[in-house]
C-alpha cells in the first residue's frame, strides 16, 4: 500500500512537473496599427478551444505551449497568425482591414457593399424610428439624411405631411420590393432598415416612377437559430404648444360702444318687455375692435336663448385670455405591437401586429388603426427556395380636423371676439334643440352670419374616414448554376378609401352630407436572372430582369345639393336637389425590361452600368417606349496613400438619364361636364388643350461624391455634388384666357438643380462604459428655371388671395419667386402715404424665393452603461410662407399689437380726437410730409392688409423635435425571468422650437399647412395654422 | 457547360427580341371613359348660356352707379379691387359657343340632330356678340379677331373698341340673317326653348342698346344702327322682358339668392332710397323691404362708401324678400320693354327719325318699369301724372333709366358713363383706388403678365390701364 501510493504520488509529481515545463503563461498587447490597444480582442490556440479575450486596456494572458500556433482576431482587422517562441510576452499590432464590410440595399431591394456603391446612399436603422416611438414615417427621417427635408405636417393633426428628396417631391416609396400606395401604409415597428436613394443614377433600375428618389424599406425577418416574442407598448400625451400673441383688452365688435335694446311691441314677444335699456354687444362681428373689457353689464349671446336659466341675464363685459387654450384637450396616443419571430436552417417566419388609439388635442377627433403583417421564407430543397409577405392595416378616422382659412384655427385667430367663453360656448350652443352660435345676426335673429359655435363645427360636422390596405407577394428564387440564380415574383397592393362627412342643422351652411370612395391597385409581375462571379482579380454581378406592372384606380362621390329633406337624417337619397354625383376611373400599364452589371476589380475599383426599357400606355401609341440608363464608379484609394489614420477614403461619380411618362389620359381630347340645368346637361370645352403628342419630359443628372473615414471609423464624412438638368418637361403653359385657353400642355419646360450635400458621422468618446456619438447632415440646393416657352417668361405656380401675391416662375431665376405688392418708399426709405395715413403700394414686386437656403439635421446619442440618451435637431435657413393669421389678427384686432400705448402714452384705441390712434409719418406721393394719428381699426386695415413684405416670413428655423432616455435592464437581472432584454424609455417629440424668425410670433414655420384644407405641395401660405403641439409618453418593450 | 451556353444563348436571344421593340400596343388601355367624346352642341349651348348669371345679376356692378351699398365691409364698394379678370368668358362660354360654330360648320349632319344648323350658328354668334359687348364696355379694347385660336395664336393681339364694334355690328347682322323658320328645333336653349323670333327679338334689342351706346362719339352711325334694330323688330312689351332663366336647385339659383344665404353685405343705398322717396315713387316698396328693426316701415338706405359705417344691418332696408328667397321674377334682367322705351324717348330728344314723341315713350318706360316691378296700375298713373315732362334735355330720361336699371348693374353704368345723370354722385372720400367713381375696369394680372406685349400695345392706343380712363364712346 505504502509503495502504490509513493509510486502513484512520484508519478503525479513527474506528471505535472511535465506539464509546468511544457505549458507557460504568454501575455502581452494586442493594438491595432496606430498603437491603441483594442479592447475585447480574441487570441486563441489554432485548432483548439484554448482562446481568450483582452481586456480594457488590450492585455490578454494565455496558457499555451511552446510551438502553439496562435491566432489574433477582431472585427475590422485582418487576423493575424504567429508561432508562441521562447518569450512569455507578445504583442501584436494588428492592421484594419479597410473594406468596409457594411452591406446596404439598392434599387430593386439589391444588397451591395457600400464600399462598391458610385452614388450617394444613406441608411436609416430601423432603430431610429423606435426611438420616438413615431408612428410616422416621414417624421422619424426628418433630419437624419442629408437632401431629405421634411414639409408641413401640423402635428396637432393626422397630416403626416412629406418628403422632399433634392428638391422633388413624388417621392417613391418601396417596402420589400412592393410600391406602396402611401407612406402611411408602412408599420414603422417593422422596419429594419430604411436605404434613402437620392440620385438618379441610384434610382434608374426603377424606371420612371422613380425620377425624384427612391426610399428603400427592408422589413424585420426571422434569422435562422433564433426564436423570441416582442411586446412592446407606449402611451403618450400630446397639448398643445405654441398658440399666437392674442390681446385681452377689448372684446368683439367694429366699434367701441354699446347698442342698446329697445323694446318693439310689434315684433317683440312679452318675455322682452324689461328688457330696454340692456347693452348688447355686436354679436354678428368677428372682429375684436368692440368696446374695453372693463366688467361692464351686458347681454352675451347666450342670454337670449328661450328656456335658458341665463336668459335675460346680463354679465359682465369680461377678458378670457385662455379662452382658445381651454378649447384643446390633452391627446393621448397608446400603441401596443406584439410580434413573434422564428428562424431555423431551411425557414424563417416573422409575424407582428399593431394596435393604435389616438385621439388629437382638437376635440373630438379619433384614430384606430391595426397593422398586421406576416412574412416568411421557406428552402424547399438545396435549390429551391420561397419567400412570401402580407402587410395589412385597418383604419378608422373620426375627424380630420380642418385646417387652413375657414377651419377653426383661422377662426379662433383671425375672426373671433375675444372675450368669448369658451366652456359657455360649449355648454350652451345646442340648447332644447336649437343650435345658437356666438356670431348671431342680431339680437332677435340667432341665425349665425358668419361663423357658427366651435363646438357645433366639431360635434355636428362629422367626417369619418374607413382605410383599408393590403400589400405583399409571394415569390421563389432557383439556383440555376453556382452562378446563375433565378428568381420569380408577384406582387399586388390595395388601397381603399371610404369616406363620408356631414354638415348639421342650424349652422351657417346647409346641412349637407357627402359620401364617397376610391380604390387604388396595382398588380406587379417580375422575373430576374442573376449572376455572381470571380474571375481573379475581378467580380462581376450582373442582372437582367422583366416586369409588368397593371395600375387602376376607381373613385365614386356623390352629395346632397341644396339640404336634406328628412331632419337629424343624414343620406345623399333625402338630397333636396338632384345629388351631385361623380365617378373616375384611370387605367395603365407599363412593361419593361431591364439590365444592370457590376464589376469589382481588386476589391478597389468598381464600375455600375444599368439600363432600362419602359413601355406606358399613356403615352403616344405610335412612341411608347423610353429609356432609363445609369452609369457609376466609385474608386476606394485608401489603400493607395496609406496615410495613418485615414481607414477609408472613397470617391465616386455617376451618371444618369431618366425620361418619363405623361400622365394618365392626358393625351385625349374629351368634353367636361356641369350640373345640369333642370334636365339640359352641360358640356364644357376644357381650359385645357390636350396635346396628343405630349411626352413626359427627361431628366439627366451628374453626381459626385467622396467619402472618407478616419481613425478606425470614430470619425467620417460623406460630400456629394449634383447637377440635374430637366428637359422637355410637360407644363401646362399660362396662355393668355383671350386664346380660349388657360393652358396648353406642351413639352417644352426646362429647369436645372444643383446641389451640395454633406454628411458628418462622429465618436468622440468611447470607452467601456461611455459611449458618445453624434451626426450631422447639411444640404443645399438651388433650382433654377431655364426655359418654359417661347415668348413666356413667367408661369404662375400658386396664387393666393390677397391682392393678388403669386408664386412664380421665372425664366433665368431661381424657382419658386414669391411676386406681390410693397409699399412704396422713396429713394432714402421714406415711407409713402396718401394725405390720410394710409400706405401706398405698387404692385408686380418681386419679394424673395420659397426654397430655403440649407436644410439639415444633428443627432446625437449618449450611452452609459444600460441608459442610452437620444436626440435629434433639425433646421433649416431661408425660405419664406405667407401668414394669413398674422395678417387678419392685425386686421381683426385680434393681435396684441393692435392694443397699448402710442407715443403719446394714450392707448391706441382710444379716438384719434382723444390723443389716440397710431402715429403715423412719411410724406405723400408728391413729396408733402405726412405727420398724423390714424384711427386703431382702420390704420391696421389699410396699412397691413394685402401688405405682402410684412406677412412673407423667413422659414427659418431650429427645431428639438426627438429626445429619448431608455434603460435597458442589465442581463444579470434578467437572467432568472423568462425575458432577455427589457427596456424603459421616456420619450418626446415636437418637443420645442429653439429658434424661429417671426417677428409677430404664434407660429411653427415647420408646419405649414399650405392654402385651404388641401395639402398644396408648394407650401405657400399658412392659412389658418392649427397649434403646433408637443407630445410626452412612456414606453416599454419586452423580448422572450 | 455545353448547357450553360445554351442557357445563355436562349437569353441573349430573348434580350435582343424584346430590346428591339420600340413600341408596344395597349389597345384602348388610354382611351378616357371619364368624359364624353360625343358632339352634342345642345349641351354646349346650354353651357354657354350658364355664364349669364355672372354678366346680369353680379351684386359688385351695382356699385358703380351708387344703386346699392356695402353695410359692414365697405371696401368693395370703395373700389378696393380695380383689376378685373376676362379670362373666364374666354376659356368658358366664347369657346363653347365657337365649338358650335365650328361643329355646325364642319360637322353639320353629326349636329343636326340638335336644331337647324343656321339657327344653331345664329344663336352662337348672337350670344358671342352679347358677351364681347359686355366685355368691351368693361375694359374697352379686348382681343377679338385674333381671340379663341388656342395653340395657334397664343398672343393674341388687342382690337380697339371702336373696332371691336364695327365687328360686332357685322357679326350680329350675320347671325340675324341666319335665323329662318326651320321646323328642326334648337335643342340646349335653356333662354327660349328653340323660339327663332324671340332671338330675333333679343338680337335686335341688343344691336339697339349697342347703337345708343354710341350716340355720343359717332352719332351718324348710332343712329342708322338705331333705326335698323328698331325696324328689325325689338322688345314690344313687358312679356318680352328677357330674364335669366334661375332654378330652385342651388346650382343655378339667382346669384343674389346666394349672396344673402349666409352673409348681409348689401343694401340700396341712401342716395337711391331718398330720390325714391322724395318723388313718392311707389317702386321702392317694390324694389325694398324696410328695415328689420323697424318691423318693414321705414326705408332707410345705407350710406355710400362711408370707411366705418358702424350701422347696424337691421337698420336698413334690404332689397326685396322676394328675390332674396326666390330671384326667378328679378334680378337677372338682360333687357326690360323699359330700358327700350326709354331708348327710344332719348332717340326722340335726340331728333333721330323715330315714330312716336319722346313724351309718349318715356311715359311707356316709366309705366313698363312700374309693371316689372308688380306696381299696382292706378298708383303708375298717380306716379306718371306727378313726374314733370321729359323736356328736351336727356336728364330726365337719364334719371328714369337709373331706376329702371336698378341691379341691372352693368347695363345701369354704362348708361350712367354715357348720359352723366345723376351728375351728383362722385367717388367716397375713402376711395381705396384711383380718383373718381370707375368709368372702366383694369385688365387682370394674367393678362398683364402673359399677353404683356399686346397689353402694352393696346394700353398705348386706349390710355393708361387705370380705372379713370375713359372708354371710346365715353367721350363726356
Amino acid at each position: 500500500m505504502k509503495t502504490n501510493l509513493f509510486n502513484f504520488l512520484t508519478l503525479s509529481f513527474m506528471i505535472m512537473f511535465q506539464w509546468s515545463v511544457a505549458q507557460k503563461s504568454v501575455s502581452g498587447t494586442i493594438s491595432d496599427d496606430a498603437g491603441v490597444p483594442l479592447p475585447g480582442a480574441t487570441v486563441q490556440v489554432v485548432g483548439t478551444s484554448n482562446g481568450v479575450t483582452t481586456d480594457f486596456d488590450g492585455i490578454y494572458s494565455i496558457t499555451v505551449s511552446e510551438g502553439d500556433v496562435l491566432s489574433v482576431s477582431y472585427v475590422g482587422f485582418i487576423t493575424q497568425t504567429l508561432t508562441v517562441g521562447a518569450s512569455a510576452s507578445i504583442n501584436v499590432q494588428l492592421s484594419s482591414d479597410n473594406t468596409l464590410e457594411e452591406v446596404v440595399v439598392t434599387a430593386l431591394g439589391i444588397s451591395r457593399d457600400k464600399k462598391s456603391i458610385g452614388y450617394s446612399q444613406q441608411t436609416v436603422d430601423g432603430e431610429v424610428l423606435s426611438t420616438a416611438k413615431e408612428t410616422d414615417l416621414n417624421i422619424a427621417l426628418t433630419g437624419k439624411v442629408a437632401g431629405v427635408q421634411m414639409i408641413g405636417g401640423s402635428s396637432s393633426t393626422f397630416d403626416n405631411g412629406f418628403l422632399r428628396l433634392r428638391g422633388e417631391d413624388n417621392v417613391l416609396y418601396v417596402v420589400d420590393g412592393i410600391k406602396v400606395y402611401s407612406m402611411t401604409d408602412i408599420n414603422t415597428d417593422n422596419v429594419e432598415s430604411i436605404s434613402v436613394l437620392k440620385g438618379a443614377a441610384a434610382t434608374a433600375l426603377y424606371g420612371a416612377d422613380a425620377q425624384s428618389g427612391v426610399i428603400v424599406i427592408t422589413s424585420k425577418k426571422a434569422k435562422a437559430g433564433e426564436s423570441f416574442f416582442t411586446i412592446d407598448h407606449s402611451t403618450t400625451m400630446t397639448n398643445v404648444s405654441i398658440l399666437p400673441n392674442y390681446q385681452n383688452e377689448y372684446g368683439g365688435g367694429y366699434y367701441q360702444s354699446f347698442d342698446t335694446f329697445t323694446y318693439n311691441s310689434a315684433i317683440d314677444g312679452i318675455e322682452l318687455k324689461d328688457m330696454t335699456g340692456d347693452l348688447l354687444p355686436y354679436y354678428a362681428a368677428d372682429e375684436s375692435w368692440g368696446p374695453r373689457l372693463d366688467g361692464t353689464a351686458v347681454r352675451h349671446w347666450d342670454s337670449w336663448i328661450p328656456g335658458h336659466p341665463d336668459f335675460g341675464k346680463q354679465r359682465g363685459w369680461n377678458a378670457n385670455p385662455n379662452n382658445v387654450k381651454d378649447f384643446y384637450n390633452t391627446g393621448v396616443e397608446s400603441s401596443t405591437s406584439i410580434s413573434f419571430n422564428t428562424g431555423g436552417e431551411n425557414y424563417g417566419m416573422r409575424t407582428s401586429a399593431r394596435f393604435v388609439e389616438q385621439t388629437l388635442p382638437y376635440p373630438g377627433t379619433e384614430r384606430d388603426q391595426l397593422d398586421a403583417g406576416i412574412n416568411q421564407n421557406l428552402k424547399i430543397s438545396d435549390k429551391l427556395s420561397a419567400y412570401s409577405s402580407l402587410n395589412i392595416q385597418l383604419r378608422k378616422t373620426i375627424n380630420f380636423p380642418e385646417q387652413g382659412y375657414g377651419g377653426l384655427g383661422a377662426n379662433f385667430n383671425q375672426w373671433f371676439q375675444r372675450q368669448l367663453d369658451m366652456n359657455r360656448l360649449r355648454d350652451n350652443y345646442n340648447y332644447n334643440g336649437g343650435i345658437y352660435s356666438w356670431n348671431r345676426n342680431s339680437a332677435r335673429n340667432p341665425v349665425p352670419l358668419y361663423w357658427d359655435a366651435p363646438h357645433f363645427s366639431i360635434n355636428d360636422n362629422l367626417n369619418t374616414q374607413n382605410k383599408e390596405v393590403f400589400f405583399g407577394n409571394l415569390g421563389i428564387n432557383y439556383e440555376i448554376t453556382a452562378d446563375i440564380s433565378a428568381n420569380v415574383e408577384v406582387r399586388r397592393r390595395s388601397n381603399t378609401y371610404r369616406s363620408d362627412s356631414r354638415t348639421g342643422w342650424g349652422g351657417v351652411n346647409t346641412e349637407s352630407y357627402n359620401e364617397s370612395r376610391s380604390n387604388y391597385n396595382e398588380n406587379e409581375f417580375v422575373a430576374n436572372v442573376n449572376y455572381d462571379k470571380n474571375f481573379g482579380d475581378f467580380d462581376v454581378n450582373a442582372l437582367l430582369g422583366y416586369q409588368v406592372t397593371q395600375t387602376s384606380s376607381t373613385s365614386l362621390s356623390s352629395g346632397s345639393v341644396g339640404g336634406l329633406t328628412i331632419p337629424g337624417f343624414y343620406s345623399v337619397a333625402s338630397s333636396k336637389d338632384r345629388p351631385s354625383y361623380s365617378s373616375t376611373r384611370a387605367n395603365s400599364k407599363q412593361i419593361s425590361t431591364y439590365s444592370t452589371v457590376s464589376v469589382g476589380y481588386k476589391s478597389m475599383l468598381y464600375l455600375d452600368a444599368s439600363y432600362r426599357f419602359d413601355w406606358g400606355s399613356t403615352a403616344n401609341p405610335d412612341d411608347n417606349r423610353i429609356e432609363t440608363f445609369g452609369l457609376s464608379g466609385s474608386f476606394l484609394f485608401d489603400k493607395l496613400i496609406n496615410v495613418n489614420g485615414i481607414s477609408f477614403a472613397k470617391l465616386r461619380a455617376g451618371y444618369s438619364e431618366a425620361p418619363v411618362f405623361p400622365g394618365v389620359y392626358q393625351t385625349s381630347k374629351v368634353y367636361g361636364t356641369g350640373t345640369a340645368h333642370g334636365t339640359k346637361p352641360r358640356f364644357t370645352v376644357p381650359n385645357t388643350l390636350a396635346n396628343p403628342f405630349l411626352t413626359g419630359g427627361t431628366r439627366s443628372e451628374f453626381e459626385v461624391g467622396t467619402d472618407f473615414n478616419f481613425l478606425n471609423n470614430r470619425l467620417g464624412f460623406e460630400l456629394t455634388y449634383f447637377d440635374r438638368v430637366d428637359k422637355d418637361l410637360p407644363i401646362a403653359i399660362p396662355v393668355p384666357g383671350s386664346t380660349g385657353y388657360s393652358g396648353l400642355s406642351i413639352n417644352s419646360g426646362e429647369s436645372s438643380t444643383a446641389g451640395l450635400e454633406f454628411t458628418l458621422n462622429a465618436t468622440p468618446v468611447q470607452n467601456d462604459d461611455f459611449r458618445w456619438d453624434v451626426s450631422l447632415n447639411l444640404a443645399t440646393l438651388k433650382k433654377t428655371t431655364d426655359k418654359l416657352y417661347e415668348g413666356i417668361d413667367v408661369r404662375v405656380l400658386d396664387y393666393m388671395s390677397w391682392y393678388s401675391l403669386q408664386l412664380q416662375e421665372r425664366v433665368g431665376e431661381e424657382w419658386g419667386t414669391f411676386v406681390g405688392r410693397k409699399p412704396k418708399m422713396t429713394a432714402d426709405g421714406t415711407p409713402i402715404y396718401t394725405a390720410t395715413g394710409r400706405t401706398v403700394y405698387e404692385g408686380d414686386q418681386v419679394l424673395g424665393n420659397i426654397l430655403p437656403d440649407f436644410t439639415g439635421g444633428f443627432s446625437t446619442s449618449f450611452g452609459y452603461k444600460n441608459w442610452s440618451l437620444d436626440a435629434g435637431i433639425d433646421f433649416q435657413k431661408g425660405g419664406m410662407f405667407y401668414s394669413v393669421s398674422n395678417m387678419f389678427a392685425y386686421y381683426s384686432g385680434m393681435h396684441e399689437d393692435t392694443v397699448g400705448n402710442n407715443d403719446k402714452g394714450n392707448p391706441k384705441r382710444d379716438d384719434v380726437s382723444a390723443g389716440g390712434g397710431v402715429h403715423v409719418v412719411g410724406v405723400t406721393e408728391a413729396g408733402a410730409p405726412v405727420d398724423l394719428y390714424a384711427a386703431a381699426s382702420s390704420h391696421f386695415y389699410t396699412n397691413y392688409f394685402g401688405n405682402h413684405p410684412n406677412w412673407l416670413y423667413d422659414a427659418s428655423y431650429v427645431k428639438l423635435r426627438t429626445v429619448r432616455i431608455g434603460y435597458d435592464f442589465p442581463k444579470s437581472t434578467l437572467e432568472n425571468t423568462k425575458f432577455s432584454d427589457i427596456n424603459i424609455s421616456l420619450i418626446g417629440n415636437n418637443l420645442l422650437l429653439l429658434y424661429s424668425n417671426i417677428p409677430e410670433g404664434g407660429l411653427d414655420p415647420s408646419e405649414i399647412e399650405g392654402s385651404g384644407s388641401l395639402a398644396s405641395s408648394y407650401r405657400s401660405q399658412e392659412g389658418g395654422q392649427l397649434p403646433p403641439s408637443r407630445t410626452i409618453g412612456l414606453n416599454i418593450s419586452l423580448k422572450f | 457547360m455545353k448547357n450553360i451556353i445554351k442557357k445563355f444563348g436562349l437569353l441573349t436571344l430573348a434580350t435582343s427580341f424584346i430590346f428591339s421593340c420600340t413600341t408596344v400596343d395597349f389597345g384602348d388601355e388610354n382611351v378616357n371613359p371619364n368624359s364624353p367624346t360625343n358632339m352634342k352642341t345642345d349641351a354646349l349651348l346650354t353651357n354657354a348660356i350658364t355664364a349669364i348669371p355672372g354678366i346680369v345679376s353680379s351684386p359688385s356692378s351695382n356699385y358703380y352707379t351708387q344703386g346699392m351699398s356695402d353695410i359692414t365691409y365697405t371696401t368693395y364698394s370703395r373700389y378696393d379691387r380695380y383689376q378685373w379678370s376676362y379670362d373666364g368668358f374666354y376659356t368658358g362660354p366664347l369657346t363653347d359657343l365657337k365649338e358650335i360654330l365650328d361643329l355646325n360648320t364642319n360637322n353639320a349632319a353629326d349636329v343636326i340632330a340638335y336644331g337647324d344648323n343656321n339657327n344653331q350658328m345664329a344663336i352662337a354668334h348672337i350670344l358671342q356678340v352679347y358677351m364681347y359687348h359686355h366685355m368691351t364696355d368693361r375694359w374697352g379694347a379686348i382681343p377679338y379677331t385674333e381671340a379663341l385660336k388656342g395653340a395657334e395664336n397664343i398672343a393674341p393681339v388687342f382690337d380697339q373698341q371702336k373696332d371691336v364694334y364695327s365687328a360686332l355690328f357685322v357679326q350680329l347682322d350675320t347671325a340675324i340673317g341666319l335665323i329662318n323658320n326651320s321646323a328642326v328645333q334648337v335643342q340646349g336653349d335653356i333662354m327660349f326653348n328653340g323660339d327663332m323670333n324671340s332671338w330675333k327679338r333679343f338680337a335686335n334689342t341688343l344691336k339697339m342698346t349697342m347703337a345708343l351706346r354710341m350716340s355720343d362719339v359717332d352719332p351718324s352711325n348710332a343712329q342708322t344702327k338705331f333705326l335698323e334694330a328698331v325696324s328689325g323688330g325689338v322688345l314690344a312689351s313687358t312679356s318680352q322682358n328677357v330674364h335669366y332663366p334661375y332654378l330652385d336647385a342651388v346650382a343655378h339659383e339667382n346669384p343674389w339668392k346666394g349672396a344673402f344665404r349666409t352673409r348681409n353685405d348689401f343694401a340700396p343705398s341712401k342716395k337711391f332710397v331718398d330720390y325714391l322717396t322724395a318723388n313718392s315713387d311707389p317702386r321702392l316698396a317694390k324694389m325694398a323691404d324696410g328695415s328689420k328693426n323697424s318691423g318693414g316701415v321705414t326705408y332707410a338706405g345705407m350710406p355710400y362708401g362711408e370707411e366705418d359705417p358702424s350701422i347696424n344691418g337691421a337698420d336698413i332696408a334690404s332689397i326685396t324678400s322676394a328675390i332674396i328667397s326666390d330671384g326667378k321674377q328679378h334680378g337677372g334682367f338682360l333687357y326690360t320693354y323699359a330700358q327700350v322705351c326709354l331708348a327710344m324717348s332719348e332717340a326722340a330728344i335726340l331728333g333721330w327719325a323715330v315714330t312716336g314723341d319722346a313724351q309718349t315713350w318715356y311715359e311707356l318706360g316709366i309705366k313698363a318699369s312700374m309693371d316689372q316691378w308688380g306696381v299696382s296700375s292706378a298708383d303708375a298713373t298717380t306716379y306718371i301724372a306727378s313726374v314733370p315732362a321729359v323736356g328736351s334735355t336727356v336728364e330726365n330720361v337719364a334719371m328714369q333709366k337709373w331706376v329702371a336699371l336698378w341691379l341691372q348693374g352693368y347695363e345701369g353704368w354704362a348708361e350712367w358713363r354715357r348720359l352723366d345723370f345723376p351728375n351728383d354722385i362722385s367717388a367716397p372720400a375713402a376711395a381705396l383706388s384711383g380718383t373718381g367713381i370707375p368709368v372702366r375696369q383694369g385688365y387682370g394680372a394674367n393678362t398683364v403678365s402673359n399677353n404683356s406685349a399686346n397689353y402694352k400695345d393696346a394700353v398705348s392706343k386706349q390710355g393708361p390701364d387705370t380705372q379713370d380712363q375713359k372708354l371710346w364712346w365715353d367721350t363726356k
